[in-house]
């Protein structure tokens, strides 16, 4: 039992979520109380499993470990591949950590059709997961899309008054992006099978001699996906929209997952694929990073509503992960996982901050409050932690990430970025200390808010636990960078020739041979006997090929000919 | 190209039992409303449905004879059942020659080449159309506008269409061709306008009638100038007289004026049977006020039927993939215009529709434009590469088209199905009566939220495999900038498509408290709604079968 849960370690990550989302959805939906506790119940199990993954990480290579590989159709070469290194892993356990919490926070908060709710979330905990994990392009783009269902659902249902609009444009824009880059996967698949067996493995498309005005079109087209998602300026108009009109749930894992996405896939596929074309485009795309972290900051200090806010600030901060990025330096691209990390924790902490709020005085304008610190003095102090782990404090996880990326950035040629991104931490702090000026201290003038409950022991054990990390990145780092050191070390070295080792699980009885992980291949579309090629890979591992349409289309014509 | 067996009369009938069982079905059903308890007890539809369904184990048994490559000279068909593990298993044999029935002494019509031909790629086709139409007859069961006006009519004009359908599938003869298309046609306006007292499907019949004559017309002076130049009715025999006869100068048309007429004239005929521009505008107004069984009829089989005979003629016809033969008119960029218009036509239009109906119509259109992307997979791209290249990249583009056509059979079949249950229940076919149908009546909304995923394209549905053959083929054929198009296209459909989806799950959610009125759906309902749902995402997981049967279905055409 053991030993099958370690060989599939990421597919059980995958599939339990869904296992689970049957199972709840066999609960009546008046019981309340067993939905709820199921689901947490559930989700913690699944942040269990994923510290399995972190255990049994070997943080010395530079490889994709866990790794699962079937065929899937073979004619095309497609595969089911997945796995996971220092880059990924951090990100699938923001996501199985963070999913438990919003959980949690919806005891009360979700009053109409709880069940559904749910079930959104699980989908959404099992479909960021294998976007995250998965290292074929077929397998990630049935990942990347469906993961926009759920989340058009929880914007569109659970959502504010413009949800439907803002759900709908969420949609749009993502759709935009993403049809865009599968013209470009299915470019980058034919000149790759001109040379090689047709597949479309991201393993094997890294390290592809591409011309670099054909460099230049893919990358537009993965860039244009991924900066949506991001998101970057000038295309972050759909966020604030999403944010604010998400209920406190969606936007907490939007803000610290699904934008996660749009970082991760330049990190994963956008850079790596296209060294030389992300080399020429990466002082145009710092130059937006630096507008986005400038532009989001005055337009956060501008904001009247609470959440919109944090959503532009948002905005402020994936800047500084776009920077450390493209600075293409170890630190800067250490500061930006760092930072992906970061404001995962701090912006979904403070999304479930301002849900709190919401939920006993409805309203989210700025305006509204003041002098909550007196009546809500356990609220407050975690809400100023919180806030200051944003900023940047040293000593919170925020500060060890812009510092980070802003070293990174002054390693670059034109220091300029560095310096405007420099004034963005000031602004940073000014907007959001401003905000808590306003929010927590001052008069209580408004009788309302001299009636506020403070924080309830749920909602304590909600926030908690962020806080924890929050500490623990701030002050003991290492723990986080030394996991990924190698895979970033080898992301930022490796970069104009970038290929990645894969690793198959190791299985309990020590290192998996690569026979054996061939031999545990499992075809879903049987092959027709005797067309089996084996091809034996650079690391000496085989990986049985299946018999595919060469590029002149002999395989198609054989037919043909015949006659 | 593979010489078939051309059979005389007699020989034929072996190879022609599904269009025999459609006709006996067609003469049971109207004898059958003649007789008053037969006509009570409902003894059309399961005529029809029987009929239909013998058709397609005859249909069935001939592809398996295929298939397996063991059919002898003009012997009878049959003993194919011991092979079907063969076929199950995807151990398809080689490409096997074709059958040419009906052959004869040259003379009006009859030809020497025979005027249908039985081939894997005819009966590909005369599968999925059988199945839609059983699908269609599994609609129309229970409707009770069709019952009030009568069954025996309905079901007689749709078998007769059916018969239609299979001939265009198998027609290789010009004139052929034609009376097929009429064929389906004719009973085709009269489905439309099927309820007489309804005055938006009289007028919807109407207006099919006379878009119907214009195209009719124009395919024909296509046919007979094509006639004239060849002096053929073949199209076998029509690449050998072109080249034979024609040395035309350089002129307006391309190279040959009058070849690229008749063919742009004869394509304009195929435009009308696939609702493809400019012959297009026909299409909302008659899928709106058609009876909604015949609309889901209409935006399915004939344009299957369509796709079919379109591509059986230009591979006959025209067969150098280049097309930079002398006696070659521009087919594909005539096709390329109408497939960037037709989609982006059908797709803007859609954007502002209020009734799903029309919705679907459009909806319709704009799938006919992403077909027409995997027919022109023929490019001036591929000009300077060489001919076995071309040659790939177009069975690329066929591939692809047939692959659709099955995922589109399935999931526009079960977005209308879907329209048909929901008007059945609550009377509406607007998009203001699916608000929260999502959490009224879950089984029907999550069956009509897979078909219009999969109508979008996203994966894991059949759509998205179906779409992603198509981008595949085109841009093999190098035609990056028409993959862009139908790229933005999806985005502007998933607009449209989920303006539904919406509806249906965001707006007018009850509250938990509040107790919805849960909406009854028949079980037979549910289980056709199902029967359509389950293969669009089963297919869209593991398409590698369906995929080995659309190639082999191919090795029989020219290329």
């Amino acid at each position: 039992m053991l030993e099958f849960v370690d060989a599939h370690i990421l597919t059980i990550l995958i599939l339990f979520p869904v296992v689970g989302a049957i199972l709840v959805a066999l609960v009546s939906s008046e019981d309340r109380d067993l939905l709820l506790k199921g689901t947490l119940g559930l989700t913690l199990a699944e942040f269990l499993i994923s510290l399995h993954c972190v255990y049994r990480f070997d943080e010395g290579t530079a490889a994709v470990q866990f790794g699962e590989r079937y065929r899937w159709i073979p004619e095309w070469g497609v595969t089911y591949c997945v796995g996971i290194d220092g880059i990924s892993l951090w990100l699938v356990l923001l996501t199985t950590f963070l999913t438990p919490l919003v959980i949690l926070s919806a005891w009360h908060a979700v009053e109409k059709r709880l069940k559904a709710y749910l079930l959104c979330f699980l989908l959404l905990e099992s479909t960021m997961i294998g976007a995250l994990v998965a290292l074929d392009f077929v397998l990630f783009y049935l990942f990347w899309e469906a993961m926009l269902l759920p989340m058009f659902l929880l914007i569109g249902v659970w959502g504010g008054q413009r949800r439907i609009y803002a759900a709908v444009k969420f949609m749009l824009f993502t759709m935009v992006g993403s049809v865009l880059m599968l013209v470009a996967v299915l470019w980058l698949y034919f000149e790759h099978a001109k040379v090689h067996a047709p597949s479309t493995n991201l393993l094997d498309l890294y390290g592809m001699s591409i011309p670099f005005q054909a460099q230049c079109w893919l990358f537009g087209a993965f860039a244009l996906a991924f900066a949506i998602k991001v998101p970057m300026f000038p295309l972050h108009t759909w966020l604030p929209d999403a944010h604010v009109e998400a209920p406190t749930g969606g936007s907490v894992i939007l803000a610290a997952v699904l934008l996660k996405m749009g970082t991760y896939g330049f990190m994963r596929f956008a850079i790596p694929l296209f060294p030389e074309a992300a080399e020429y485009f990466a002082p145009a795309l710092c130059a937006l990073a630096v507008i986005g972290i400038v532009y989001g900051a005055l337009v956060s200090f501008v904001q009247p509503d609470l959440k919109k806010m944090v959503a532009y600030s948002s905005v402020s901060h994936l800047g500084y992960v776009m920077l450390g990025l493209f600075a293409f330096g170890l630190c800067g691209a250490q500061g930006g996982l760092m930072q992906m990390l970061s404001h995962g924790l701090t912006t979904g902490a403070l999304f479930l901050c301002v849900g709190m709020l919401y939920e006993r005085r409805h309203t989210r304008l700025i305006e509204d409050y003041g002098g909550i610190a007196t009546v809500m003095p356990h609220f407050a102090i975690l809400f100023v932690i919180i806030t200051l782990g944003s900023i940047g404090l040293p000593g919170l996880s925020g500060f060890v990430a812009e510092f980070l990326v802003l070293v990174g950035a002054f390693g670059m040629e034109d220091r300029r970025f560095a310096i405007i991104a420099g004034t963005g931490v000031i602004l940073g702090a000014m907007y959001m200390l401003s905000m808590v000026q306003r929010v927590l201290y001052g008069p209580t003038a408004n009788p309302k808010n001299q009636v506020l409950k403070d924080l309830s022991g749920r909602e304590i054990a909600v926030l908690a636990p962020i806080l924890v990390f929050i500490l623990w990145m701030g002050i003991q780092p290492g723990t986080f960078l030394d996991r990924s050191a190698a895979s970033i070390d080898h992301w930022v070295t490796e970069r104009s020739d970038y290929r990645l080792e894969f690793r198959p699980v190791r299985t309990a009885r020590g290192e998996a041979d690569g026979e054996a992980a061939a031999g545990a291949e499992f075809c879903f579309t049987p092959l027709p006997l005797g067309e089996n090629r084996v091809r034996v890979g650079e690391e000496g591992r085989q990986v049985a090929l299946p018999p595919g349409p060469s590029p002149d289309g002999e395989g198609r014509r054989a037919g043909h000919d015949a006659h | 190209m593979m010489d078939g067996k051309a059979l005389d009369n007699v020989a034929s009938l072996a190879w022609f039992a599904p269009e025999l069982a459609v006709t006996a079905a067609l003469l049971l059903v109207v004898l059958a409303d003649l007789v008053p308890s037969l006509r009570a007890g409902r003894a059309a539809p399961a005529f029809a449905a029987i009929g239909l369904a013998c058709a397609l184990l005859a249909v069935f048994f001939y592809y398996v004879e295929f298939a397996v490559a063991r059919h002898g000279g003009g012997g009878a068909a049959g003993g194919g059942l011991p092979h079907l593990q063969q076929i199950l298993s995807g151990e398809l044999g080689g490409a096997t020659p074709p059958v040419d029935i009906f052959a004869g002494a040259e003379g009006v019509g009859r030809n020497r080449f025979g005027l249908l031909r039985v081939d894997p790629f005819a009966l590909f086709f005369k599968m999925l159309i059988l199945v839609s139409l059983l699908l269609v007859v599994g609609f129309s069961w229970h409707h009770r506008g069709i019952r009030r006006y009568g069954d025996g009519e309905y079901y007689a004009l749709l078998l007769a269409s059916a018969l239609g359908l299979l001939l265009m599938a198998s027609a290789t003869d010009l004139l052929m061709v034609y009376l097929s298309i009429e064929m389906v046609s004719l009973p085709s306006y009269a489905l439309s306008g099927f309820f007489r007292r309804d005055r938006k499907s009289s007028e919807a019949g109407l207006k099919y009638v006379l878009y119907g004559a214009v195209a009719s017309a124009v395919m024909i002076y296509g046919l007979s100038l094509l006639y004239g130049l060849t002096g053929t009715l073949s199209l076998q025999e029509i690449p050998s007289r072109l080249r034979g006869t024609l040395s035309f100068a350089p002129g307006l048309l391309g190279q040959t004026p009058a070849l690229s007429l008749a063919t742009l004239f004869i394509l304009g005929g195929f435009a009308f049977k696939i609702a493809a521009f400019p012959f297009h505008t026909w299409c909302p107004d008659v899928y709106e006020g058609a009876p909604t069984p015949v609309t889901a009829f209409l935006s399915v089989a004939p344009k299957v039927a369509g796709f079919a005979v379109m591509l059986r003629f230009l591979s006959m016809a025209f067969p150098d993939p280049a097309a930079r033969d002398a006696v070659n008119p521009n087919w594909p960029a005539f096709l390329t215009v109408a497939a960037v218009l037709t989609m982006t036509w059908g797709n803007l239009a859609a954007l502002g529709q209020t009734n799903v109906k029309r919705l679907l119509a459009y909806s319709a259109i704009a799938h006919a434009g992403y077909l027409l992307m995997g027919v022109v997979t023929v490019s001036s791209g591929m000009a300077d590469a060489p001919r076995e290249q071309g040659e790939a990249v177009i069975r690329v583009g066929r591939e692809a088209v047939l692959f659709y056509l099955v995922a589109y059979a399935f999931m526009d079949l079960g977005a209308f199905f879907a329209v048909i249950v929901i008007a059945d229940r609550l009377g509406v076919e607007d998009l203001d009566g699916y608000r929260g149908l999502g959490w009224r009546a879950p089984a029907v909304a999550a069956a009509m939220t897979i078909f219009l995923l999969s109508l979008i394209g996203l994966p894991p549905m059949v759509g998205f495999v179906g779409k992603l053959l198509l981008f595949k083929a085109v841009i093999e054929a190098r035609l990056f900038w028409l993959a862009v198009v139908g790229v933005l296209n999806s985005v502007i459909s998933l607009y449209y498509y989920v303006k539904v989806i919406r509806a249906m799950y965001l707006e007018g959610v009850p509250a938990d408290g509040q107790t919805v009125p849960a909406l009854p759906v028949p079980k037979f309902a549910t289980f056709l709604l199902y029967a359509m749902a389950v293969p669009t995402v089963w297919l869209g997981v593991s398409f590698g079968r369906l995929y080995e049967l659309v190639r082999y279905s191919l090795t029989g055409i020219a290329y």
